[in-house]
């Protein structure tokens, strides 16, 4: 075993010549200069057998190091290293009891005060432990708590406020699309109007005929328009999807649309299905004396387009259904021709249960729907025709981005509160290995 | 009365014999459980020379300690007897706590 040359009496370090050199001998004792710092915080004199320990115990952990790493020349250094920190740490812990626990000690051993200091420091300790153990950490888990059932209670309130607005949302596009569909009738039925004026039915036939066809090309969705004259027989139709005809002699009196036109001055017919386009038949009694009744057959697909332009989210949809339930407007075609009965479905049914012209309710989440999956449901009611206006949302997407905050802020409780415990442990760990100063 | 680590460390020493000094010990210590750092073990030496349970003398010095001597430890006569006692309190103390009931 050689000795390094700032381990030389006499050599001290020179050159860096010297210093690369050095990296590569073996140790024999713990470098002059850590020797001489130890002694400095120790108030050691050089032949105090503490300092002889350290070194000695530097040398062992050099040579532990270059067992496990070997004795190349990074590995040289790593163990230099190793051992020069080793050797700090114990001079720290060394000069910590030395110079601040023993004198301590000292002051305390007169008889009876050393036990009063033992006992008094080992209830510190113990108190200590104890108001970790069960203080800070049941301290830690009821704020925790708190935080929870707060965190919990405003995501609670936030739930129903957004379910509340986005229902009133989806609310004010149901009204919206009932609006229209009334807006379409009132046109349908002011165009309807100036054929129902007094005196109209006077006017000779080939006026009459005339006013029928501009009628029919003011209102693209009137198919055919009938005038019955005051003992209910047919006078006059005039049709796009046959022959017109005059006089047919076809007798209406007894027909409730004709009777419910003359007594009601207007009356709007039950949704019935050619194929698979939903008509509708719109009657009107001309004004003044009651001389007759204009029919006209009204097709509704022209709704068709005003309901597939309600956007709700990325996949809801809008629907109308009549009085009785049955589906007239939907976006989805094939659901069209088969032209189905909603009316035992839930919402449709408990908007049905509720009388007309009642206002729309909040919206709720039903078990049921067209398309399969769980939706948030609203409606609307067109009064004169006394029809719903659905406006439905999955309860997937109108509560998907509810569920992400739900997930975000439960996370972030949750690092807070594995965090608050780790720390809390640790605390608590390091107290518990304090536990030596009992000595 | 002796302290949990004064057993200890009385017991280390007695175990080592002649060659008991601070990292002898220490190493004795550890092998049979935690570790002292050489701080406590200083202060507990101190502790217990001061009150006589100890006594220690020079060695030889050694190069790997810079030529200083180590500090050999030994049980002076009332540290044995303090130490038996405390072992013999502990002894029946732990006989009385692992003992069955007897029906």
């Amino acid at each position: 075993m050689r000795a390094r040359e700032s381990d030389m009496p006499g050599m001290g370090f020179h050159t860096i010549a010297a210093a690369w050199r050095n990296l590569w001998l073996v140790p024999g004792r713990a470098p002059r200069p850590l020797e001489r710092l130890a002694a400095i915080c120790l108030r050691a004199e050089a032949e105090d057998s503490r300092l002889g320990d350290l070194s000695e115990k530097y040398v062992r952990m050099h040579e532990r190091a270059r067992m496990g790493l070997g004795t190349g020349p990074g590995a040289m250094a790593a163990s230099h290293l190793a051992a020069d920190l080793h050797y700090l740490v114990a001079t720290a812990n060394v000069v910590l009891f030395a110079r601040a626990i023993d004198p301590c000690l000292r002051r305390a051993e007169n008889g009876t005060s050393a036990f009063i200091a033992l006992d008094l420091r080992e209830g510190i300790m113990t108190m200590l432990r104890v108001a970790t153990g069960r203080l800070v950490l049941p301290t830690l888990l009821l704020l925790s708590s708190i935080l929870l059932i707060n965190s919990a209670v405003d995501v609670w309130y936030t739930w129903r406020q957004t379910e509340a607005l986005m229902a009133r949302l989806h609310r004010d596009k149901a009204e919206t699309t009932a609006t229209l569909i009334e807006q379409f009738f009132k046109g349908v039925q002011s165009q309807i109007g100036w054929t129902t004026t007094a005196g109209w039915a006077a006017r000779p036939l080939e006026q009459r005929r005339f006013d029928y066809l501009r009628l029919m090309r003011l209102a693209p969705a009137i198919t055919e328009v009938a005038q019955l004259a005051v003992d209910g027989k047919e006078a006059l139709r005039v049709s796009r999807l046959r022959m017109d005809t005059v006089d047919s002699g076809a007798d209406f009196a007894g027909d409730v649309r004709f009777i419910e036109a003359r007594d009601r001055r207007a009356h709007f017919g039950p949704v019935y299905f050619r194929k698979a386009d939903p008509y509708m038949s719109l009657a009107m009694a001309h004004g003044g004396m009651p001389d007759g009744v204009t029919l006209a057959e009204v097709s509704l697909k022209p709704l068709w387009d005003t309901v597939r332009a309600v956007e709700v989210g990325q996949t809801g949809y809008a629907y109308v259904v009549d009085s009785k339930g049955r589906l007239i407007a939907h976006r989805d075609d094939s659901l069209m021709s088969r032209q189905p009965d909603l009316s035992s479905l839930s919402q449709v049914a408990a908007a049905l249960g509720s009388p007309p012209g009642v206002g729309p309710i909040e919206g709720k989440a039903v078990d049921s729907s067209l398309s399969g999956p769980s939706v948030m449901s609203v409606y609307a009611v067109v009064p004169t025709l006394g029809w719903r206006v659905f406006v439905e949302l999955p309860l997937a997407e109108a509560r998907a981005s509810l569920w992400s905050a739900l997930i975000r802020g439960l996370g972030l409780l949750g690092l807070g509160l594995a965090a608050a415990v780790l720390a809390s442990l640790l605390a608590s760990r390091r107290i518990t290995l304090a536990r030596p100063v009992r000595a | 009365m002796l302290t949990a680590h004064e057993q200890l460390v009385m017991l280390a020493i007695a175990r080592c014999g002649r060659h008991a000094y601070a990292l002898s010990i220490q190493e004795e210590i550890e092998t049979h459980g935690p570790a002292l750092t050489l701080g406590v073990l200083y202060t507990v030496l101190g502790r217990l020379e001061r009150r006589h349970l100890i006594r220690h003398r020079e060695g030889d010095p050694a190069p790997e300690r810079g030529d200083r001597p180590r500090r050999y430890y030994a049980l002076t006569g009332i540290g044995a007897q303090e130490l038996q006692a405390a072992l013999r309190i502990l002894d029946s103390l732990r006989a009385g706590a692992y003992a069955r009931p007897r029906v």
